[in-house]
């Protein structure tokens, strides 16, 4: 098959590395095959997801139909599974557009090939995650009622507005560097692909040439977004906590929230980034292109994040337990000896503990390491969010029993039907976009020199010369 | 023989004298105590008021005769609920004058019909008595106002606005704004990509493009070259892939 190359070159006035013709063919190939062909496990794991979505769809239909009593909150337990959930898919969404945002603006190269990756999750768990809010309301029609009443005083509608522009800015910063791999998707694959995807191409790529006004324009929408979109990210955890914060009940009554989600927020997306570096790595054979240094440079921030919430951890707990003001002594005893002791336990040393060990041990720091890590993490910051909420208003307000929540059948079927949501979404993008960057890749990076060794990493080693065709993992 | 019989008769004088004194205290001691005044009391309440406005309420303390009875502690109350508990809440209470008049001021807060009671609970004197009022109250406007932060005459205090009773409109405005303009800015950012996302689509539309940057390297619809087959050689494109004629 011939196709036409109207051009899809990428944008940028760096200066490009040497390409081989028969590695950028390879790359092109393993990058845009997915587009172009589905195998039955792709069918199979699609119609698993949907399995799991149409059951949590079920769950949903009954709490429209009877109310939110058939879920485990109450009126002293107000808040539960949901907004747990809500806060920690708003937290992973940090992941990409942070990151992605941050290392573009410092020109590391070594993100080149996973920052499409992370800018994936960014959107697909902002969509996820500002679900939620809805799923919580018992009378979902009163929606309107934040536009007819709103006030502007009210920290429910700063997230409002918070989310709404950052998922904007998360959808325009994912789209920006999609147009020139569009435009090679366009080339290679419209032609023979079916109509629909065909103008789907032709209509995502603008046009593109890779012609100078084009890149010129590019470039300067992608500085654009890349400058506006780090005070956006950092805004939206920190309104999102300001919901707990900006409230009398302990323990959420401290100033320290908001650098506590923002920072719990980066965490839990840079495990998320590695969890799908990883799975999609492994299932696209990308082994050539996502390679130990990508893992490694993530586990490092990754582990420079485990300290920096283990301090905010430790500082929080110090200074609450040294004033114990009414209602902390309650929410220690809870927290670390009574219901809650187990999963606080296994946040702290499961989730903060274990995995700084696993990134700091040499032996323990490579893919596999790296990725159990991420894992433990995300299954951390998980708990930590539902902590927040679950034992916060569990609190009494006044001089009467605690009462005690457990999420019901129905809140637990919603939240699998979320993550299924979240994979889906992310395989249908996977299907409909590159996964990596190709253009930035070829413009930027290039090949992988030679193999990455942590001593390399550690020692700032300049990369050596070209690598040998197939690449070791 | 006679100072005997001079003695003998002290002695019983001083007895029965003795005697008698007992006796007395024994009646003192064991005496019921008077029956105290049976009193009336009457209420003065206005019919109907206006939720929110501030009544003045009386009360007219008379004994049995008529006469008034000063100094007595009068109370106002009205029977309330809350949650599942009931009860009659004391709203006002005053002393009465020589007249047996009392009076005292409370702002009604409830709408409905509210009974009201005057009460008088009763002394050593004068017995308990009550009298019960029906006010009329009608209205239904919101009378907690928020009153956060600063007083600033014409900005955060006057009269009320929609749905924000106290604040002026000037106020309702600035408040939003620091957060109207921080959207402005990041929004007005994003037309700017757009102008620029435009202008990407515009230029693409132009004269014939320059000589394509990337030649043709790769067949996506080719096995990737990990799934060569035995022979080393890459298979055709693949009738899996659900694309081309």
């Amino acid at each position: 098959m011939v196709s036409v190359d109207r051009g899809s070159g990428g944008a940028g006035a760096h200066p490009r590395p040497t390409v081989p013709a028969a590695w950028r063919g390879r790359f092109e190939t393993v990058v845009l095959n997915p587009l172009a062909r589905s195998s039955r496990l792709y069918f199979l794991w699609v119609g698993v997801l949907l399995l799991v979505i149409g059951w949590a769809l079920y769950a949903y239909s009954r709490q429209l139909a009877y109310g939110l009593i058939v879920t485990g909150m109450r009126d002293r337990i107000s808040w539960g599974l949901y907004i747990a959930s809500f806060v920690f898919f708003i937290g992973i969404s940090h992941a990409g557009t942070l990151l992605s945002a941050i290392l573009r603006a410092v020109k590391a190269r070594w993100q080149m090939s996973v920052t499409r990756m992370a800018e994936f999750i960014t959107v697909v768990a902002l969509m996820v995650g500002a679900l939620f809010p809805f799923i919580d309301m018992g009378r979902p029609d009163r929606i309107l009622h934040l536009a007819f009443y709103g006030r502007w005083q009210s920290p429910l509608l700063w997230d409002i507005f918070a989310i709404g522009t950052y998922m904007t800015g998360s959808i325009l910063y994912l789209y920006l560097p999609l147009i020139p791999d569009f435009a090679l998707c366009r080339d290679r694959i419209g032609p023979a692909a079916p109509v629909w995807k065909r103008w789907f191409f032709e209509a995502a790529a603008l046009g593109w040439t890779g012609r100078p006004e084009q890149r010129r324009a590019l470039e300067r929408a992608m500085t654009v977004m890349m400058v506006i979109i780090i005070p956006v990210a950092v805004s939206v955890h920190t309104v999102v906590s300001w919901i707990f914060a900006m409230t009398l009940r302990e323990p959420f009554n401290t100033s320290i929230f908001g650098s506590f989600f923002v920072a719990g927020a980066i965490f839990s997306g840079i495990a998320s980034i590695i969890v799908l570096i990883a799975v999609l790595r492994k299932l696209l054979h990308l082994e050539e292109y996502i390679t130990q240094t990508q893992f490694v440079c993530l586990g490092y921030l990754l582990g420079a994040f485990t300290l920096i919430m283990s301090y905010m951890n430790l500082s929080e707990y110090v200074t609450a337990g040294y004033k114990m003001s009414e209602g902390t002594p309650f929410h220690f005893q809870q927290l670390m000896l009574g219901p809650f002791a187990p999963l606080f336990w296994f946040y702290i040393f499961g989730g903060l503990l274990v995995p700084g060990l696993i990134i700091l041990l040499p032996w323990t720091r490579n893919i596999r390491g790296i990725t159990t890590a991420a894992v433990l993490v995300l299954i951390a910051m998980w708990i930590e969010r539902y902590l927040i909420v679950a034992a916060g208003f569990r609190v009494p307000l006044m001089p009467y029993d605690p009462a005690d929540y457990f999420p019901s059948w129905v809140e637990w079927s919603i939240l699998a039907g979320a993550f299924a949501l979240f994979a889906l979404i992310i395989t249908l993008f996977a299907k409909l976009f590159p996964v990596v960057s190709v253009w930035e890749v070829i413009e930027h990076r290039g090949p992988e020199p030679a193999p990455v060794t942590q001593r390399a990493v550690l020692a700032r080693q300049p990369m050596a010369g070209p690598l040998p065709e197939r690449s070791t993992s | 023989m006679r100072w005997a019989m001079l003695i003998s008769q002290a002695g019983v004088r001083a007895a029965v004298l003795g005697l008698a004194l007992s006796l007395t205290a024994l009646r003192v001691a064991f005496a019921q105590p008077a029956a105290p005044e049976p009193t009336a009391i009457s209420i003065g309440a206005p019919a109907t008021v206006e939720l929110g406005e501030v009544i003045t309420l009386q009360a007219r303390l008379v004994d049995s005769s008529g006469g008034p009875v000063a100094k007595a502690t009068v109370l106002f109350t009205t029977h309330t609920s809350f949650l599942n508990v009931e009860g009659d809440v004391v709203v006002a209470q005053a002393t009465t004058d020589k007249q047996g008049l009392a009076s005292a001021h409370w702002q009604v807060r409830r709408s409905g019909t509210v009974p009201t009671r005057a009460q008088f609970p009763g002394n050593e004197s004068y017995a308990a008595s009550e009298a019960v009022a029906q006010i009329r109250v009608t209205g239904d406007k919101q009378l907690y106002v928020q009153d956060p932060g600063v007083q600033i005459p014409g900005l955060t205090t006057g009269p009320a606005f929609g749905q924000v009773p106290g604040s002026s409109p000037l106020w309702a405005i600035l408040s939003g704004s620091p957060i109207g303009m921080i959207l402005l800015v990041v929004w007005s950012l994003y037309g700017l990509v757009a102008v620029l996302l435009f202008r990407v689509a515009a230029a693409g539309t132009d004269t014939p493009a320059p000589p394509a940057v990337l030649g043709i390297h790769g067949d996506p619809f080719a096995r990737p070259a990990f799934q060569q087959d035995a022979s080393g050689q890459e298979s055709a494109r693949s009738e899996e892939s659900g694309f081309g004629p």
